[in-house]
């Protein structure tokens, strides 16, 4: 199983983003736990995940969570595919980060 | 490449970079995730407390109307009375009522956390620091062995923030001394954790000690009243000019602008500013049944300014609707719908997109501007609705919000539809220029496809 943490200012706006990747992960019939974090919690649970992505509006924040991640791939997801919710696009991205 | 993609590409390297600092900054960053880490206590104070004042008391605005029916008057208001209405007066006073001494915890134990000190025993250490501070009778006449609730309340809020920070400044200093006692590897890592606190925890204690006394014999004032006097209210008013907020808000519009949460940089600010003010209407009205102070509190932004989230994109939202003849205007509309009446707006922001977008950028940034000036206009000077002072949750959808926010006021509740319609009617304009924007582009497509 693959697991995939999305970072956004409260936890909120990812977590539409996360119910479509996880139905698009289904249709698709990977294995993938993914789930939301805010930025006040997100150091506690950087041990869990194979792929961090954060969400555009806390791009500012990719050097501080790259620096946690002991290597494991960061990236911030793509700016139209945040906004259209585009689970399927999103997904591709985690793909690629994953070397799939 | 265009204009701009240009200035796109200037500020991903010069904004992002302090943005990022911002975010970083110790300080701020723990005065963030500590009044995030109260927040349950917050809901449940807010929570009960509107329960009460808008509809389980006889006098508020539903219970009023319940008991026009003789029934409920005499079969459910007594019980209410009695029970519940207690219940709930007692949370209150263990949640927001004595509000502050959770947030010296939080906040210096995320402090503590982010500079690698136990952030436990800072919380700890802090949360001492602060009940040193206190005299040890609330009034003459009260005499000795109590404690007085504004030791606790909206005034104290600035004394707890400067509590928290520099306790654990100085704790942390001498903690990285290495001024430690050290247990040997057997010893229990909890036992061992508490005996290194002692002397960096001791050493803080006995300065605020010596402070305390300093301000309550020497000053003749405890320290709170001096912070209260000196820092605190003079800042509450400097905010309650709508220039200020206005300001504030207009940067926070501007990072939004360039795809950055504005709100998660300016908030600390808006946060310190402004939550006195709304703690402060909140205790008068409730607590002492007195008319509330201030005009513009922290959540005055959302219940007239932001409709739909920043930049009151459910505005935009419904002037799509009305007037946008573009697909991917009116498919957009539609996905950002749901998540926008309750105050997410992240998919309109993004996906229209708002961001780096000329033509939109205007309303996104006047349209807060006007709204806030007109709801200020309204509440303050023109004393038209009624103030707010309950801390509905920011995600309550707009016009109720207003409504649970001022208690029921239904005067609030109409400036704030108000505001509503104007924000509709500000964005309704460039979404019809929008249309036009696409016909030209078809039509470039169109006469390109001509040449070929």
């Amino acid at each position: 199983m693959k697991k995939v943490m999305l970072i956004c200012s409260a936890g909120m706006s990812t977590s539409l983003l996360v119910s479509k990747m996880q139905k698009e992960a289904e249709a698709r019939g990977l294995d993938f736990e993914i789930w939301a974090v805010g930025t006040a919690g997100f150091k506690k649970e950087m041990s869990k995940p194979d792929v961090i992505l954060l969400g555009p509006q806390v791009r500012f924040m990719k050097a501080e969570v790259t620096d946690l991640a002991n290597g494991k791939p960061v990236d911030v997801i793509d700016t139209m595919a945040y906004g259209r919710v585009d689970g399927a696009s999103v997904l591709n991205q985690v793909l690629k980060l994953l070397g799939q | 490449m265009g204009f701009l993609d240009s200035l796109a590409a200037w500020l991903e390297k010069h904004l992002l970079p302090i943005a990022g600092k911002i975010g970083r900054q110790k300080h701020l960053a723990s005065m963030r995730d500590g009044f995030i880490a109260i927040l349950p206590m917050v809901m449940m104070g807010a929570v009960v407390t509107m329960l009460n004042h808008v509809f389980f008391q006889d006098a508020s605005l539903i219970g009023e109307q319940l008991n026009k029916m003789g029934w409920y008057a005499s079969g459910i208001q007594p019980f209410l009375n009695t029970y519940i209405i207690p219940v709930m007066g007692q949370i209150w006073w263990g949640t927001l009522a004595l509000g502050v001494i959770f947030s010296v915890f939080t906040i210096s134990y995320h402090l503590g956390q982010a500079y690698e000190v136990d952030g436990l025993s800072s919380g700890i250490v802090a949360t001492v620091c602060y009940l040193t501070l206190l005299p040890q009778a609330a009034s003459e006449a009260a005499g000795w062995g109590t404690l007085s609730w504004t030791s606790f309340n909206s005034s104290a809020v600035f004394t707890g923030l400067i509590t928290a920070m520099v306790a654990t400044e100085i704790f942390r200093r001498i903690t990285k001394k290495g001024w430690v006692i050290k247990m040997p590897e057997q010893v229990p890592p909890a036992v061992s954790r508490a005996f290194s606190a002692i002397i960096p925890g001791g050493v803080t204690m006995l300065i605020f000690g010596i402070i305390s006394i300093i301000f309550i014999d020497f000053v003749g004032t405890p320290l709170k009243d001096f912070i209260d006097q000196t820092i605190q209210s003079p800042l509450v008013n400097l905010g309650q000019s709508p220039i200020t907020l206005i300001f504030l808000l207009m940067i926070s519009q501007l990072l939004w602008f360039f795809g950055l949460h504005g709100m998660n940089i300016v908030g600390p600010v808006v946060d310190t500013m402004y939550g006195p003010a709304l703690q402060a209407n909140f205790e008068a009205v409730t607590a002492m049944g007195e008319t509330a102070p201030h005009v513009l509190t922290r959540n005055f932004v959302d219940v007239y300014g932001m409709h739909g989230g920043s930049g009151a994109t459910l505005g935009l939202i419904i002037a799509i609707y009305l007037f946008s003849k573009r697909q991917e205007y009116k498919e957009l509309a539609k996905l950002a719908t749901p998540s926008g009446v309750f105050q997410i707006n992240e998919p309109v922001i993004y996906g229209l997109p708002i961001v780096l977008n000329p033509l939109m950028f205007i309303p996104f940034i006047i349209t807060p501007a006007i709204t806030i000036f007109l709801a200020w206009l309204f509440t303050g000077p023109i004393p038209f609705a009624g103030r707010l002072y309950m801390n509905a949750p920011w995600t309550t959808p707009p016009v109720i919000s207003a409504f649970l926010a001022s208690g029921g006021n239904i005067q609030a509740t109409i400036l704030a539809a108000v505001t509503f319609a104007l924000s509709i009617l500000i964005y309704a304009p460039f979404v019809i220029v929008a249309n036009k924007q696409v016909s030209s582009q078809e039509q470039q497509v169109a006469s390109q496809n001509l040449t070929i």
